[in-house]
């Protein structure tokens, strides 16, 4: 249970990342609007893939070794 | 002080005018919901800028993983023992490229290796020609009946005693040292198969070109992202290698879809085990030479992933986190093609009714997109080339391709795999996948795609 609110928790946050760096693009290519937020909305959506992949990463390394202690 | 607070107090004003430029555009987003016309402009817009939003997280995170993995990949000490390894090449009427990839391999220098022929039922000079390197230790099987290549590699896996098991088409070759470097990745016990990478031999067209362009700065790129995040959306099916016993742990080759190595692939790191990239072993492959052949590769593509996605896509309980963002590019893209889909459908019906429904974009906005398209494409394709050029000199080469790369990929890849999710949709997955001659190069070299077992017989 707990396994799959978190999983849900990161696929919703790596679709999060997708958004943000989809209006980033939108505000810059399609609105002509000015370069800062654009960026900063695209650099937001980077960092959140970041930071679940870190996450994602740590928690599998964790279960590997839960695996292996089992064993 | 108060310079540090001005430069604090300057920074806040420029985060919060950003905010309010951020929500002004989200806000703008919401009512484009409001008309038919607003509602069409924002298919039309999510379709464009899509894969310029992938090209850009490919690009962050395939920077990282050059940066913190690939300069520190591991060399095994020249003096620890090295792993055996089978190397298993299915064939089926490969005549024209078998012997070129068994005199690649018998190049190689690492002696715990065995390779192994399975020809499948082999209507051709395959096994004859196979059969000449037996003297030189290489074991051939002729396989009586059709397996298909999933089931010939099961034959094999079943047999073999080697520490490692690769899987080489028989229309692609080794460079060198490719064994041992695809090797050296095993020293992680956590891996469990490493993917080699692909570079076209068949470099005597335009389309060719384009797709060693694409092999390299995109296909190479995507794996080096998904590298960085724990995994790969699938190994190439053309050369990767695996441990064998924990290919036997995972059941092998099930031949349940028509591209088997995205299907083990998906199997194998839902079980636990990781899979990782060796930019230094190289091979050559043949590419497709015509718009139809090419076409009917990346529909199989696209059939398998969609295939896989639905045998292997329930994710909720997996503790291999990495699978998560390759879903979610996944996920995204099936929402991607839709989107393609009906924008192009509201075209359609804009010049057959009249109806002004179909996405518009201004002159400039058109212009602005088509340039910063075509340069994000040319600065991935120049970052996969310095990351590349270690490996293989010459590479530069088809950078110039890139900047037709647009044309090509919305011409030829997106037809292609709107159609694969289509067929994949009509197939129940579960069938096996047999050969299929697809005719790839002018040289006449064969290489194979899936056939259900109902096609075949029919």
């Amino acid at each position: 249970m707990i396994q799959t609110l978190i999983n849900a928790l990161l696929g919703l946050g790596y679709i999060a990342g997708l958004i943000l760096v989809w209006i980033g693009l939108e505000m810059f290519v399609i609105d002509g609007r000015r370069f800062a937020p654009s960026f900063l909305s695209i650099v937001a959506g980077v960092g959140l893939w970041a930071l679940l992949v870190a996450t994602g990463k740590a928690l599998h390394r964790q279960a590997i070794r839960r695996m292996e202690a089992q064993r | 002080m108060s310079w540090l607070l001005s430069i604090a107090a300057s920074l806040g004003d420029w985060f919060s005018q950003c905010a309010v430029e951020w929500r002004d555009a989200a806000a703008d987003e919401l009512l484009h919901f409001r008309t038919v016309q607003g509602f069409s402009e924002w298919l039309g817009e999510f379709a464009l800028l899509f894969p310029l939003g992938m090209s850009v997280i490919w690009m962050f995170f395939g920077l990282l993983y050059v940066m913190r993995r690939e300069r520190r990949l591991p060399w095994r000490d020249a003096a620890a023992e090295e792993p055996s390894i089978a190397v298993v090449i299915p064939a089926r009427n490969e005549e024209a490229g078998i012997a070129a990839s068994i005199e690649s391999l018998l190049a190689q220098d690492y002696p715990r290796m065995r390779i192994y022929v399975m020809s499948d039922n082999s209507l051709d000079a395959t096994v004859e020609i196979a059969r000449r390197y037996e003297s030189r230790g290489v074991c051939v099987h002729d396989l009586q009946t059709r397996h298909g290549k999933a089931g010939a590699l099961q034959v094999a896996l079943d047999a073999v005693r080697e520490d490692l098991f690769m899987v080489l088409d028989a229309d692609t070759t080794c460079g060198a040292n490719a064994i041992r470097a695809l090797t050296q990745q095993f020293v992680d016990p956590h891996v469990g198969g490493v993917t080699g990478s692909p570079h076209v031999e068949n470099l005597d067209s335009n389309l060719a070109r384009m797709q060693a362009m694409e092999y390299m700065g995109i296909i190479g790129l995507i794996k080096r992202a998904d590298s960085f995040w724990g995994g790969l959306f699938t190994v190439s099916g053309a050369a990767a290698c695996f441990r064998t016993k924990t290919l036997r742990e995972v059941g092998g080759w099930s031949g349940v879809s028509v591209t088997e190595d995205i299907e083990l692939s998906w199997r194998m790191q839902k079980a636990g085990y990781e899979l990782a990239y060796e930019p230094r072993a190289l091979f050559g492959i043949q590419a497709p030479t015509s718009i139809g052949a090419l076409h009917r590769q990346r529909r199989r593509w696209a059939q398998g992933m969609w295939e896989v996605l639905r045998l292997h896509g329930e994710l909720h309980e997996t503790r291999n986190s990495s699978l998560l963002p390759m879903a979610a590019q996944a996920i995204a893209s099936a929402g991607w093609m839709a989107i393609t889909l009906a924008s192009a459908l509201l075209w359609i019906i804009q010049l057959t009714t009249g109806l002004d429904i179909a996405p518009a974009f201004e002159p400039m906005t058109a212009l602005r997109l088509l340039g910063i398209a075509t340069t994000l494409f040319v600065l991935q394709t120049v970052l996969a080339c310095l990351w590349e050029s270690d490996y293989r000199p010459g590479c530069w080469r088809v950078v110039p391709y890139a900047v037709l790369f647009p044309l090509y990929y919305w011409c030829v890849i997106v037809p292609s795999f709107i159609m694969g999710a289509f067929a994949a949709t009509a197939s129940a997955p579960g069938r096996h996948a047999l050969w299929e001659r697809t005719a790839r190069s002018k040289k006449g070299s064969i290489a194979h795609s899936g056939r259900s077992l109902s096609e075949a017989a029919g």
